[in-house]
């Protein structure tokens, strides 16, 4: 993996980078997780991390979750910075009650006198042909969380971007990462200049319409923007990049503009980063809105058999449906 | 057992006096320390609670 400026890198290859460069950085940054050592992760993204930093600071834990978020906890308050990583999405809940009762409130809980860096990296959503626990969407539960950061990079420069400073921060940060954009390739450039990790991202400039969106449906709806262009509309993409906090006013300034919000997320409609969006832009850009705020999302079922994953994922045709819809009004 | 009891019974009433005696918290305290940098939607809802308390008590925050 090179890290030199302009290189094109899979996004699972720059998140390795980032990760690699904060171990360069801080000798306090470890990682655990299951099977990140010699194997690298299932999804490589520790790939020869343990071999060039030991394996006392990259730790194959036992298959236990909560044991993974438990003992970073405990290195956290001995003054570490550790990285997990969680294998797949749906294994992330053994340890909802470290993450929640413990990693989330400890800040709170000390008036401040405690810091937890810790972040825990999870592999997210569906697309690579699996089923449910291995394709799951699970933001809303840690958005819903105070205490936590949860960030969800979009492409290569993204995800080495907001992992460096997730790493840096002295929050807890729950770090998803889109499965199917692991192997997209982009630009990765360590020095160039990046946004705050609390900002929005605008990807396209547009004013018929505002979608919002985040991860790997970033670029389908860039592709859904095109098609939309080449019928002499256009609108503005924006990736969130940050579910919580959430970067409102980004959003909300383009909405002033546009007057149409459509809301795209891969995660189950009801509870989603979806609606607590449209409740924010409604309240604060009411008068300006001209139709009603619109989202396409998973359906309210758990995971389907991935022979029909492709009916649940919002796709292009489906944002291009509901983009359609909010123009017509 | 009953000096047990005794010296028990005097650290159980020592913390509970001493919580007692802990002041009240501001109405603004429980929303600092949730992250290292307070983000805009929590000091929104800050500021209304704020809002809403003062007028609720005649202006006195």
């Amino acid at each position: 993996v090179s890290t030199s400026s302009g290189t094109s890198s899979a996004m699972a290859h720059a998140l390795n980078a980032s990760l690699r460069d904060a171990m360069d950085a801080d000798d306090k940054v470890l990682l655990i997780g299951e099977d990140i050592g010699q194997l690298g992760g299932v999804f490589r993204v520790t790939d020869g991390l343990a071999k060039d930093f030991g394996e006392d600071r990259v730790v194959t834990s036992p298959l236990g979750e909560a044991g993974i978020v438990g003992s970073a906890i405990g290195l956290a308050l001995a003054g570490y910075r550790p990285v997990c990583e969680i294998q797949f999405d749906g294994f992330v809940f053994p340890a909802m009650n470290q993450i929640v009762t413990q990693l989330a409130k400890y800040r709170h809980r000390s008036e401040g006198r405690v810091s937890l860096p810790v972040v825990i990296r999870i592999p997210v959503g569906g697309g690579i042909g699996a089923i449910d626990h291995h394709s799951e969407s699970p933001e809303a539960y840690f958005a819903h969380t105070p205490g936590l950061r949860v960030l969800c990079p979009s492409n290569s420069q993204e995800g080495y971007d907001l992992l460096r400073q997730a790493i840096r921060c002295n929050d807890p940060v729950i770090f998803l990462e889109p499965k199917r954009s692991y192997w997209a390739k982009g630009e990765v450039d360590p020095a160039a200049a990046c946004l705050d990790m609390e900002k929005a991202r605008v990807v396209r400039t547009g004013d018929a319409l505002t979608l919002v969106t985040y991860g790997a449906l970033v670029p389908i709806a860039t592709n859904a923007a095109a098609v939309l262009a080449q019928e002499g509309r256009e609108i503005e993409v924006i990736d969130l990049r940050s579910l919580s906090p959430i970067d409102d006013l980004t959003v909300v300034d383009s909405v002033r503009r546009t007057g149409r919000l459509v809301i795209a997320h891969e995660a189950s409609q009801t509870g989603g980063i979806g609606g607590e969006l449209a409740a924010r832009v409604q309240t604060q850009a009411y008068y300006e809105l001209e139709a009603p705020i619109l989202r396409v999302t998973g359906y309210d079922t758990p995971y389907p058999a991935s022979r029909l994953e492709e009916d649940r994922l919002p796709n292009v045709d489906r944002i291009l449906e509901a983009c359609d819809l909010s123009l017509a009004h | 057992m009953a000096e047990l009891a005794r010296e028990e019974e005097q650290l159980a009433e020592r913390l509970r006096t001493g919580c007692r005696e802990l002041p009240t918290p501001a109405p603004a305290d429980p929303f600092e320390h949730t992250l290292e940098r307070m983000p805009a939607e929590l000091t929104r809802q800050r500021d209304q609670h704020l809002a809403f308390v003062a007028a609720a008590e005649g202006g006195h925050e």
